[in-house]
């Protein structure tokens, strides 16, 4: 049940922001939902959990482009490790710090995407300065109805109880 | 260390080693192979879940369309007997023209319409680069295939097939740093090429130093071009760059006829048309 309930929140994040990006982008503007998922499931159960999310959905985002494939996927693995280790030394648990996180770590996100452009494509994929102030705000706006999605159908495991022992 | 911790730290470092590869050999036939297994896997979810939105927005303008339907089905079918007449002369004038074209060792001009596509993803991240369309190789799309963007009335190039799935192919745009076509202001024939800039805007580079630009010109797709028939639009000349002395050549940037942000429906084209 827990696992089906996982791949319901993977298969939900990859559906709503295909529809989301495609439907209703305003100038070019929208929430990038898997990068907020995984930041809720790293912030509530851990690393390894963050991790597996983040790499699935990172290959998820790299499909629907053409610019250097796993890129995405290294980005939101390490996000994923990053989010489970914080969540350690900070109370991830409440909103103002959840929103503070994902505002600090979507401009972090896309300047690594850019990055890996120009380490394996010798130039920057250079998102706009609009894309980059913007994104976060529009990640923060939907990150409390992530964190709560997130909240319901990913249970916590084992390994959570483990890591908080 | 907790087990936790030892789990999560192995798991990085396999997760970014096979990044890595990704990233390093993505022309590799393992890497290419391990791609089309990914879309293969992933495509399905986010393509059905577009089908079923498709549907349900559809609904209200269904129903309204169903009601005036029949009156229109009336006043085709008024129309079809009226056409029959219409085509029997069409024939006719094609089968006269085909015979003087022969006569003349003149080829039929003008590229095929495989079919008309949808766009059906777009990613904020790949904004300026790329789209995916819902027609893919059963539908017969074919690689390179030039594709046009429509918007109201206005037809312009929009960019070409780079991936093919099943259903589904990937539009590689006019605006990205990868893309070119060979152009001309078809005022006053200066030809040059236009680049993508990975921005809504594209260059059109190595125009003749004595070339007289202006903006409001209109750019089309040369003659020369490889890819795209020739006289399609492109956009027009929104600013001239100042001349650089060192350069054997003038620039100017152009802004698209059709803005591949605003797209929604696309025409493919036969890649053959120009062989």
């Amino acid at each position: 049940m827990r696992q089906l309930e996982g791949l319901f929140v993977f298969l939900l994040g990859m559906a709503v922001h295909w529809i989301w990006s495609t439907r209703f982008a305003l100038w070019g503007l929208a929430p990038m939902i898997p990068l907020v998922l995984t930041i809720a499931v790293a912030s509530r159960n851990g690393s390894v959990a963050g991790e597996c999310y983040g790499f699935a959905w990172g290959l998820f985002l790299d499909m629907l482009g053409m610019h250097v494939f796993g890129a995405s996927a290294l980005g939101l693995t390490l996000v994923g490790y990053f989010v489970g280790t914080l969540r350690r030394n900070m109370d991830l648990a409440s909103l103002p710090s959840q929103l503070m996180l994902v505002a600090g770590l979507t401009p972090l996100f896309l300047l690594f995407y850019g990055t890996m452009g120009l380490v394996f494509e010798h130039r920057f994929l250079w998102v706009g300065w609009k894309l980059l102030l913007l994104t976060p705000l529009c990640n923060c706006l939907v990150a409390p109805f992530c964190f709560a999605v997130v909240h319901r159908f990913v249970r916590s495991g084992r390994t959570n109880e483990m890591d908080l022992s | 260390m907790n087990r936790e911790k030892r789990v999560a730290t192995y798991l990085l470092l396999a997760f970014s080693l096979v990044s890595l590869i990704l990233l390093s050999l993505p022309l590799t036939g393992k890497v290419q192979t391990f791609r089309w297994v990914v879309s293969y896997v992933l495509s399905p979810a986010p393509f059905y879940a577009n089908r079923a939105f498709d549907r349900f927005s559809n609904i209200p303008s269904d129903a309204a369309r169903l009601i005036s339907a029949d009156l229109e089905l009336q006043e085709a079918r008024r129309r079809l007997t009226e056409s029959e007449l219409v085509r029997a002369e069409a024939d006719s004038l094609r089968l006269e023209n085909e015979r003087l074209r022969g006569a003349l060792g003149i080829q039929a001009a003008g590229a095929k319409v495989i079919r008309w596509a949808r766009v059906m993803q777009r990613d904020p991240l790949t904004w300026n680069r790329s789209v995916m369309v819902d027609a893919g190789a059963e539908e017969g799309v074919k690689l390179n295939a030039p594709v046009l963007g429509v918007q109201g009335s206005t037809v312009a190039i929009l960019g070409r097939v780079a991936e093919l799935g099943a259903h589904t192919a990937k539009v590689l745009l006019l605006s990205d740093e990868l893309s070119a076509a060979a152009a001309y202001l078809p005022g006053q024939g200066w030809e040059g090429l236009v680049q993508g800039q990975g921005s809504a805007r594209l260059r059109l580079n190595y125009l003749p130093v004595d070339a007289q630009l202006t903006v409001g010109s209109e750019v089309c797709s040369s003659p020369t071009s490889a890819t795209f028939p020739a006289n399609l639009r492109i956009g027009t000349i929104s600013k001239v760059f100042a001349r650089d002395p060192f350069l054997a050549f003038q620039s100017a940037e152009v802004s698209a006829a059709v803005p591949p942000s605003v797209v929604k429906e696309v025409m493919i084209l036969d890649p053959a048309f120009s062989k």
